[in-house]
């Protein structure tokens, strides 16, 4: 907890360097979030090429609007807040070619890992064909809790919602990926 | 809290953020609910199953940082004062600038009657730009401005001429509001007291300023008396470019200066529209070929698929190039020393000795023309020859006339 509270105080600062136009540390913040944010957005987008159009764009947000923040949330959560809206309206944007097109298609593997990718792969499809089937909301709400393990008040903040929406959601989507798992034979391995 | 409630609060549970007291609250509940504990189990599952798929995902593309600096620009700060339409006062300007700007249309429609109907829906030439602009900014890019028929409503296609003008012109418009896309280069000449020590200056110099050394040619003097120069080139962030400039021109006395700039905006803007439409080509023919049945389509399909990879990396490569000449200016530092060697005045031994040399070096330039001159005659000897005869023929004749 005492790293995060340092990360964030660090970020902080990396803010307000960045609203006076130092891009020395908007590099250092871009290091410390693109993997974040790429990975979010794509959770959402199922589209590595338009991930990355929308990565790049939260960070020029970013990058424009630092002296917005106004500290009362972490830095991650003003981040992952600009990533989620992008990333929706990106989703809206392409729904069409997204939904019919890409939705079920399984991630692409990181190129770095073959071995583990090779054991991996049949588990790896089946979790990411469950998740396919997921709204974007669930999916963002998963994502937000298990991967980047954010509370429940900042949930509510990234995703816009009312906090008794985030829980009612985080369960939900929790059930959902269970019914779907268990519907492609996971379920008995993944309890 | 009931049972449903309670298995809210498991997820959050597991990743550490619930409040202390809850926590509490939580965990003698499942000490007594065995049933609870299985579903915190299974919730316990879920997450290492989503890590694991976590792990595995694609790391964001290498050159994501080098596209978003060119994005922000070679330009200084960000928009400083921010603008938060918040309070009362702020609503209050943007709906008085909303009421004026309505005004101000009505005010123009009156001034300005709309043409027959006929003409409404198809815009005159001079018209459609501004139609097009009003309808770029409303979201409504791709659609025709022809509001009547079916194609009004249809974006065009992706990979369309008409698509390909629409991502040229929306990222255009994207670039123009953002910064132009400038490479910037300079040079500059120096004299400094040591060449060798104003090298080392200029390396610390370029890593203060977040750059790199990328070439240097130091030519120490070969004889006595001779100059000391040296050519380095750095690269620097662009926006660190007037300001190393300056540091630069600190280390010894400027000579010369100089600074060009390559708009490279346009271009930039082209290869992306030409590598968005290739991408989705790309994908195009990559589904052509999942459906592809017989082996000499999937074999077609591969060729052309292998032509297009080739444009899409070769496109991709020049792209990075040209963003990363905006992101970083090159400057070229020439250096020069301003002290000469002293030359120690000759000795009568070496005043003897040059003049030997000199006497030595006259010699045998002489042998050498008198052997070059030898070289003429053996040359020109066979019409030497013929004008001898010549002469001795004539000779002979005028005595036997005699």
């Amino acid at each position: 907890m005492q790293a995060r509270d340092d990360a964030s105080a660090l970020e902080r600062e990396l803010l307000a360097r960045i609203a006076n136009g130092d891009r020395t540390a908007f590099e250092t913040f871009f290091r410390a979030y693109e993997r974040r944010v790429f990975r979010y957005v794509l959770r959402l987008l199922h589209d590595e090429e338009l991930a990355a159009e929308v990565a790049s764009d939260v960070m020029v947000e970013v990058w424009r609007h630092a002296a917005r923040y106004a500290g009362r949330s972490k830095p991650s959560t003003w981040v992952l807040g600009i990533a989620h809206h992008k990333a929706l309206d990106a989703l809206r944007r392409n729904r069409r070619e997204v939904l019919e097109l890409r939705l079920a298609e399984p991630l692409p593997a990181s190129a770095d890992e073959p071995e583990r990718r090779a054991i991996e792969s049949s588990t790896r499809a089946e979790i990411e064909t469950a998740l396919g089937a997921l709204s974007p909301e669930h999916r963002a709400v998963l994502h937000l809790t298990f991967v980047l393990g954010f509370a429940q008040n900042e949930i509510a903040a990234i995703v816009g919602c009312p906090l008794g929406t985030v829980k009612t959601r985080v369960y939900h989507a929790k059930r959902a990926l269970r019914t779907a798992l268990a519907s492609s034979g996971l379920q008995r391995d993944a309890s | 809290m009931n049972r449903t409630e309670r298995e809210f609060e498991l997820p959050f549970y597991l990743n550490g953020t619930l409040p202390a007291a809850t926590q509490t609250v939580l965990e003698r509940e499942l000490d007594s609910d065995a049933a609870l504990a299985l579903e915190l189990d299974e919730v316990r599952a879920l997450r290492e199953a989503l890590l694991a798929v976590e792990a595995s995902a694609p790391a964001p593309p290498a050159a994501l940082l080098a596209g978003v600096m060119a994005k922000i620009g070679p330009a200084g700060p960000p928009r400083r004062a921010p603008f938060a339409i918040s309070s009362l006062r702020h609503k209050a300007v943007a709906g008085w600038g909303l009421g004026l700007g309505v005004a101000a249309c009505a005010a123009l429609l009156l001034i300005h009657p709309a043409p027959p109907a006929s003409e409404a829906g198809n815009p005159s030439p001079a018209s459609a730009p501004v139609m097009a602009k009003v309808m770029l900014q409303s979201g409504d890019a791709g659609r025709s401005p022809n509001r009547n028929g079916l194609a009004a409503v249809l974006p065009a296609p992706p990979g369309s001429l008409a698509a390909l003008k629409a991502t040229e012109h929306s990222a255009r418009d994207e670039i123009s509001a953002t910064a132009r896309q400038l490479a910037r280069t300079g040079t500059i000449g120096l004299i400094v007291p040591d060449v060798t020590s104003a090298i080392a200056k200029v390396q610390r110099l370029t890593q203060e300023q977040f750059g790199a050394l990328t070439a240097l040619q130091d030519d120490a003097p070969s004889a006595p008396g001779g100059k000391h120069t040296a050519q380095i080139t750095v690269s620097v962030p662009d926006d660190r470019f007037v300001g190393t400039l300056g540091a630069l021109a600190a280390l010894g006395g400027v000579t010369s200066r100089s600074v060009s700039t390559e708009d490279l905006t346009d271009s930039i803007v082209d290869d992306d529209a030409r590598l968005r439409n290739l991408r989705r080509e790309e994908a195009d023919l990559l589904r052509i070929m999942d459906r592809s049945g017989k082996i000499q389509d999937v074999l077609d399909v591969e060729q052309q698929l292998s032509a297009t990879r080739q444009s899409i990396e070769e496109l991709d490569a020049e792209a990075k190039s040209m963003r990363r000449r905006v992101a970083y200016a090159t400057i070229t530092i020439d250096l020069s020393d301003e002290k000469t060697v002293p030359v120690a005045a000759p000795g009568p031994a070496s005043q003897l000795g040059d003049a030997w040399r000199a006497a030595l070096h006259r010699a045998a330039g002489f042998t050498l023309w008198l052997a070059a001159q030898a070289f003429v005659l053996i040359a020109f000897a066979p019409y030497l020859g013929l004008l001898l005869l010549a002469a001795y023929l004539l000779r002979r004749r005028l005595s036997n006339r005699n």
